[in-house]
């Protein structure tokens, strides 16, 4: 069993091993787990949490080694943070994150994509509704061609005409490949 | 945060994911998005529900400057002529509902070869992307008279009630202005047409809110009659002081505009208000003291600078006040209906003397406590709220609080919604609820208790209410059975559990021993037959419990034998089958087919259509009746 230690010496006591969608075993703190509503739950199911109870590894499919170690990194970074509380964020995108939080987030696009799926898969509260303050943030204040390169859209409308000509519809960017809105979080290729 | 090298794929997020992204925007933003392409449009109608539904969508229809949909403070997108655009560098080809249009990127201007077309293009598309109607109209004073015709000719096909209508010019016609009505709130800043023709339902009689009239000298007596909202202004009125005074004797005998809170009417010239008050038993106040009015439309307070004081029939009371400008010249004749909760958080005087001034709100038991636990608590008189508490946020402007003196301490009050904000709401609630008890001199006697409220809270109520020497009428608890512990001297308990078959839970006994006229608990599948051996009540409402016929059986044999419910007069019992044969095995039992009526009360007479008779060893007659045609639901009565 080739294990991560990213906790501070945690004994079997304390500790479930989760197991990445390439077969990489991590030892987690019962304490970190306390951030995932996702394993907070299962271990309260399995009684985990109890010293007599074998415990089986927990396969987490959906999520890649490097996005654990990434993951892990979040939760020991917030150990000792109190409870997160969603605040209400109406009408305000002008969010301020701690230096510590930027340089974490600051990741290429499609890890911070991945990240936020496993953040979701996890149920990490924090952590997710700090991506998604992020990427709201990103949008900010862009014109219609600039969230399009951010978010990666193809237009329906030919740009390049203007005034007296007739405007036509990009027919091969409406309709066609517009899928309905993604229920599964695979990892899009970028 | 510089990662922004590749593109981040939005729309391959899961709904929940996308949602959450859309929630932490603007809606302007949102708006931005969604002209990108089709899809996102499509995606963000499905996933932004933060925004939609919010009654927050506003036009404001210019003459010569753009007219602008808002949500809110948030300017979405404008549209002007398409002879306006200038400024090639930002702009960009977009496609709105069906037209694509020029766009001017940095200030979202749409231009339009035809304006109103625009206008009426860009209104459908926002309210398509929010699904919410716009309801609230701002017609400013440049826009022309075939604009005003053509908006109102859009309104009037909207099968909606519109809430706010600003009209500041004085281009509308008299066939528009008698076109439809408005719901809540009008607000006409400029003249009436010379030609305008008054009709039985004009305009100003449909607001309930607020009409708002700049000019008002076509106004005759009989029209004021015919509004009942609760804020009126009207500038510029030739009423003589016995027409005021008319006017204020119909409403001191309940017959004109029942809902007013708030006159403020300005006449061009000086009143005599003795005269105005002739006849009205007022009350004279003295000039020095200036009571304040909290109008909820303005941020600012109303001076009511003595007076006089009227009460109506009812009890109500109304201030009369005259403000003369010579300079101008005008007089303001202000009338303020008092609320009387808002006239107690005044000062301490004021609570002093409602609580010793006698009327007919006080000792009459309807004071209800109603906590939501997330949502703001409140506490209501009958099914009027008097104050709401709830948690103070970072976020909130303090412009738009007052701070009040709520029993000894002082809290920040929202100055339009009767909110006091605090920390601790448990405690504030404790002094609201005790500042109401005093105003009114009379307890809390019912309790609504939500599923929402934290098991804190409630240990917390219950043993405030404890802690009261008084006999509470009505609890309603929505909230798991495990959370009432402690719960006493209770006469009606209405208790709605919503516990599930955890089997940690532990029941009070207590509680279903505690009422003696009726229990009643929705989710009862947690109950065991052993429980009914505690209840003694007259009325028993057992709903979804996991009772078979069989069970039922055992019940109604303890029933005959004495042994449980013997004050009895009515109980329901959900059973999980419909068994009648089951239902009396080894009971004595005579059927009847006829429709009898059963006598809970004078008010409360229950038909039963056949059941069967069983006789108690006392001699008592129990009827059984299936009591429900579409449930499992057996009556003993």
């Amino acid at each position: 069993m080739s294990c991560e230690e990213p906790t501070t010496s945690p004994t079997p006591e304390n500790n479930i091993t989760v197991v990445s969608s390439d077969g990489k075993e991590f030892l987690l703190d019962l304490k970190l787990t306390e951030q995932s509503e996702t394993l907070a739950r299962l271990i309260s199911n399995f009684e985990y949490d109890r010293t007599d109870v074998k415990k089986d590894p927990v396969p987490l499919g959906n999520i890649t080694s490097a996005q654990m170690q990434k993951i892990i990194e979040w939760l020991q970074h917030h150990r000792y943070y109190p409870k997160w509380e969603q605040n209400d964020i109406h009408y305000s995108t002008s969010f301020t994150f701690e230096t510590w939080v930027e340089e974490y987030l600051n990741i290429p696009n499609n890890e911070m994509f991945e990240l936020l799926n496993a953040a979701n898969y996890l149920n990490i509260p924090r952590l997710f509704s700090t991506i998604c303050r992020i990427m709201a943030s990103r949008i900010t204040g862009k014109s219609a061609e600039q969230i399009r390169t951010v978010l990666n859209i193809k237009t329906d409308v030919k740009n390049d005409v203007y005034t007296g000509i007739p405007i036509q519809e990009d027919s091969s960017s409406s309709e066609d490949g517009m899928s309905e809105i993604s229920l599964s979080p695979s990892p899009p290729p970028i | 945060m510089t990662s922004t090298s590749s593109p981040f794929p939005l729309f391959c997020l899961p709904h929940v994911v996308l949602s959450e992204v859309f929630n932490s925007t603007t809606p302007d933003e949102i708006i931005r998005i969604s002209l990108c392409s089709k899809k996102a449009a499509r995606i963000i109608k499905l996933t932004s529900s933060k925004w939609k539904k919010r009654k927050d969508l506003e036009l404001v229809l210019q003459g010569t400057q753009p007219s602008v949909v808002k949500y809110k403070e948030f300017s979405l997108l404008s549209v002007s002529h398409i002879s306006k655009a200038d400024n090639q560098r930002y702009q960009e080809n977009l496609k709105i509902g069906k037209s694509i249009v020029p766009v001017n990127t940095s200030n979202m201007v749409t231009y339009w070869a035809d304006k109103l077309e625009g206008v009426r293009s860009v209104m459908e598309y926002v309210m398509d992307i929010f699904n919410s109607e716009i309801e609230t109209f701002d017609i400013t004073e440049n826009a022309t008279s075939s604009e005003i015709h053509y908006i109102f000719q859009w309104m009037a096909k909207r099968k909606t009630a519109f809430s706010l209508f600003i009209l500041d010019s004085n281009n509308v016609t008299t066939d528009d202005l008698n076109f439809f009505s408005f719901n809540e709130v009008v607000c006409l800043n400029g003249r009436l047409p010379e030609t305008y023709r008054y009709q039985r339902n004009s305009f100003w009689t449909f607001p309930r809110g607020f009409v708002n009239l700049y000019a008002g000298s076509w106004m005759r007596m009989s029209h004021l009659l015919t509004m009942n909202c609760r804020f009126i202004k009207i500038m510029n009125v030739l009423f003589t002081n016995k027409e005021i005074n008319s006017f204020l004797k119909k409403w001191q005998a309940g017959e004109a505009c029942p809902l007013l809170k708030y006159r403020d009417l300005g006449f061009p010239k000086l009143l005599n208000l003795e005269e105005v008050v002739e006849g009205l038993d007022g009350v004279n106040v003295p000039d020095g003291i200036v009571r304040e009015f909290d109008i909820i439309l303005s941020d600012n307070k109303i001076n009511f600078p003595g007076g006089y004081d009227i009460k109506r029939h009812d009890g109500t009371i109304v201030t009369v006040c005259t403000e003369t400008h010579p300079e101008l010249p005008i007089t303001h004749l202000r009338i303020a209906v008092w609320s009387k909760i808002r006239i107690s958080l005044c000062s301490k005087r004021a609570a002093r003397v409602i609580k010793y001034t006698p009327n007919k709100w006080k000792n009459k038991n309807s004071l209800h406590l109603i906590f939501y636990g997330n949502e703001p608590s409140r506490i209501q008189y009958l099914d009027c709220p008097l104050l709401f508490v709830s948690k103070f946020s970072e976020n909130e402007n303090l412009e738009h609080f007052e701070n009040v003196k709520v029993g000894n301490v002082i809290a920040k009050m929202g100055k339009r919604n009767m909110t006091i904000y605090c920390k601790n709401t448990l405690e504030v609630i404790k002094r609201v609820v005790e500042h109401s008890m005093e105003c009114f001199n009379c307890e809390i006697s019912s309790f609504a208790i939500s599923h929402l409220t934290m098991s804190s809270e409630i240990q917390w109520i219950l043993q405030w209410m404890s802690s009261r020497n008084t006999v509470f009428t009505h609890c309603w608890l929505d909230c798991n059975q495990n959370a009432i512990e402690g719960l006493n001297n209770f006469k009606n308990i209405r208790f709605n559990s919503t516990a599930n078959g955890s089997g940690t839970n532990n029941p009070t006994t207590s509680l279903m021993a505690i009422p003696t006229e009726y229990l009643s608990i929705f989710h009862a599948s947690w109950l065991k037959k052993t429980h009914l051996n505690y209840m003694n009540c007259t009325l028993l409402d057992l709903e979804r419990t996991s009772f078979s016929c069989g069970d039922i059986n055992e019940i109604l044999k303890k029933w005959q034998r004495g042994e449980i419910l013997s004050h009895l007069k009515c109980g329901r019992f959900g059973t999980t089958n419909q068994d009648l044969d089951q239902l009396l095995e080894g009971i004595m039992s005579q059927m009847f087919i006829e429709k009898k009526e059963y006598k809970m009360s004078e008010s409360d007479v229950n038909p039963i259509y056949g059941g069967f008779n069983i006789d108690r060893e006392d001699g008592v007659v129990g009827t059984v009746t299936n009591y429900s045609n579409d449930h499992n639901m057996f009556a003993l009565m």
